[in-house]
């Protein structure tokens, strides 16, 4: 680059101070924003998660009491809510990533225009807040005869049901699911549509039914995408809680209590802050882990760019 | 013959599986104007009585609030997120993209790792960040968390627009002299408007239909729109007339922003620099 003085030697001595100070101006903000609402509600919460902070706020180290409390048993709603986060992962992620690959197929194989209308269909649970989407499931699984379900089973005699009360987690678990997948069919209709044609036509050409083309040609292209959209749901779905707290609020009697609900409920609706501090540090541990080997799944470093000027 | 039953066949399973979609929706609508519905979307009895809170108080033990201070609070929320997040992530994207210093990797790196956080072990640790800055429980407070937790998809966002500006371009500004804030100000900042639009956006309506940072750390019935919502929902027996009239309400502003700004996005995509 070329010299400023025209003493190079004088040059570099401006220089740092004015790099760092253009460092700061672009990165300061940002740095501030991440300690104060990342680090330091890190630190507190670890920090919690060996006191015995409540509603008083009146606080003391209590050491590992918290994590030995969730490890050794002393509660017993824990191995209900460990269940239900195991079923609820699973099937979540099964349908998430099945049904979401299922419709990319469908809506690819059927005239444009109406592949676009049916995707648009299925994205609306992803546009609509969540709110307003739950509003439109407590409505459809209303225990009175005002709910859709229980008004249509009316015209063939059969009596009203509380299904959410009855059946909250398989609710739960399916109204959670198509949030995410709008988001894979999204990904895994561009990654089909990003399939050169020709290869297409060739396996056509060579005798192939729609279904051999589908599984011989296009699912073995979208392994890639299949494998990311599915780690990352792994870790959505683990750490997911919003729906739920609207739609049952983990409840009748935490049927339907994931781990992440449990931590929130505990903290603000019990004020046990630190044992739910506890609980989440466990939840993040988990996260951590599965995202580290995520990484290195994936290659970290391909997202990376050198930059070409030096100031 | 084969071909074309099997298509049919296509067309029939996805608008079975459709069907729960067309009529909660349609159930939406026709519920905000009518007394009663019957099988989800006939309405009975037309009537604007479930749109009386747009000038009434309203109802169910709410009566000193009217819906437009709640709306106000709404629109300083997701706005407050809104221009926050667009001047922090443009700041921070070209200092990733185009300048070369020391632990750059790391903060990539530290970007993503932040995504993977569980929101729960953040919302315990921020409520208490909150109370002790004396924020909690007040708007700017719950901008300020909310708006972090859209940093790194912002901040990676922008990078990618800012990687997409040639460097010709910014060579070319600085050989004649710019500083490198100028340039950022000047020559780089203008290129990259179609992502800042779209980083905006995004945050706008994250603030906007944001519930549970508004449920921890603003309570209150009072304070936003999904939160009033959500106290609505949780009575014992529910207002569907009520209910439905105010999601609209609620819904068909951040429908409208994101129709129009996404129009703005594509003509200012194609007016943009190629590579």
């Amino acid at each position: 680059m070329n010299s400023t003085f025209g003493f190079p030697l004088f040059d570099k001595w401006i220089r740092a101070p004015r790099r760092l100070s253009l460092l700061l101006f672009f990165l300061g903000p940002t740095a501030v924003l991440i300690l104060f609402f990342y680090f330091l509600p890190v630190v507190f919460t670890t920090l919690l998660s060996i006191t015995d902070m409540n509603e008083t706020f009146d606080w003391h180290f209590v050491g590992l009491v918290n994590f030995l409390k969730i490890i050794g048993g002393g509660d017993p709603r824990l191995p209900r809510i460990i269940a239900n986060t195991v079923i609820y992962l699973i099937f979540a992620l099964i349908l998430t990533v099945g049904l979401g690959l299922a419709i990319a197929l469908m809506t690819t194989h059927m005239k444009e225009s109406v592949g676009i209308f049916f995707r648009a269909v299925w994205l609306l649970p992803n546009l609509t807040p969540p709110v307003v989407y739950i509003l439109l499931w407590k409505w459809f699984f209303d225990p009175t005869r005002y709910g859709f379900l229980n008004s249509v089973l009316a015209t063939v005699d059969i009596p009203s049901k509380p299904w959410l009360t009855r059946y909250a987690l398989p609710i739960v678990i399916p109204v959670n699911a198509f949030i995410g997948l709008s988001f894979c069919m999204v990904i895994f209709t561009s990654a089909i549509k990003s399939i050169p044609v020709d290869i297409i036509y060739a396996s056509r050409v060579d005798g192939a039914s729609t279904w051999e083309t589908i599984k011989y040609i296009i699912l073995p292209l979208l392994k890639w995408p299949i494998m990311f959209m599915t780690a990352w749901h792994v870790l959505a779905h683990l750490n997911s809680y919003v729906y739920i707290l609207l739609l049952t609020d983990g409840g009748p009697y935490y049927r339907s209590e994931v781990w992440a609900l449990y931590a929130l409920h505990r903290s603000f609706d019990y004020y046990e802050f630190g044992y739910g501090a506890a609980i989440a540090m466990l939840l993040v541990s988990v996260s951590v882990i599965l995202t580290l080997g995520i990484w290195k799944l994936f290659g970290f470093a391909r997202l990376m760019e050198p930059s070409k000027i030096e100031v | 013959m084969k071909a074309k039953l099997k298509s049919a066949s296509l067309y029939i399973v996805l608008t079975v599986a459709s069907i729960p979609f067309f009529i909660m929706y349609a159930w939406l609508i026709m519920n905000s104007f009518s007394k009663y519905v019957s099988f989800g979307f006939i309405p009975e009895e037309l009537t604007l009585e479930n749109w009386s809170f747009l000038w009434a108080p309203i109802p169910w033990g709410l009566e000193k609030t009217t819906i437009w201070v709640v709306l106000l609070n709404t629109i300083s929320y997701a706005g407050g997120v809104a221009v926050l997040q667009m001047l922090v992530c443009t700041l921070a994207a070209y200092a990733l993209s185009r300048m070369e210093f020391r632990g750059k990797t790391l903060i990539l790196g530290l970007q993503m790792l932040l995504r993977a956080f569980p929101g729960v072990l953040l919302l315990i640790g921020t409520f208490f960040v909150l109370m002790y800055m004396r924020l909690l429980y007040t708007i700017p407070g719950v901008v300020l968390a909310r708006m972090s937790m859209e940093i790194p998809y912002g901040v990676w966002i922008m990078k990618g627009f800012f990687d997409g500006v040639p460097w010709d371009i910014e060579w070319a500004a600085l050989v004649d002299g710019c500083t490198r804030i100028k340039a950022w100000r000047e020559i780089m900042f203008p290129l990259v408007k179609p992502g800042l639009l779209a980083v905006s956006i995004f945050a706008f309506l994250a603030g906007w239909e944001d519930f549970v940072f508004a449920y921890i750390l603003l309570p209150g019935e009072t304070k936003v729109l999904s939160v009033l919502l959500q106290g609505l929902m949780a009575t014992e027996v529910m207002d569907y007339g009520l209910l439905a009239a105010m999601s609209l309400f609620y819904v068909t502003p951040a429908l409208l922003f994101f129709l129009v700004a996404q129009r703005a996005l594509a003509r200012v995509t194609i007016a943009g620099v190629g590579k």
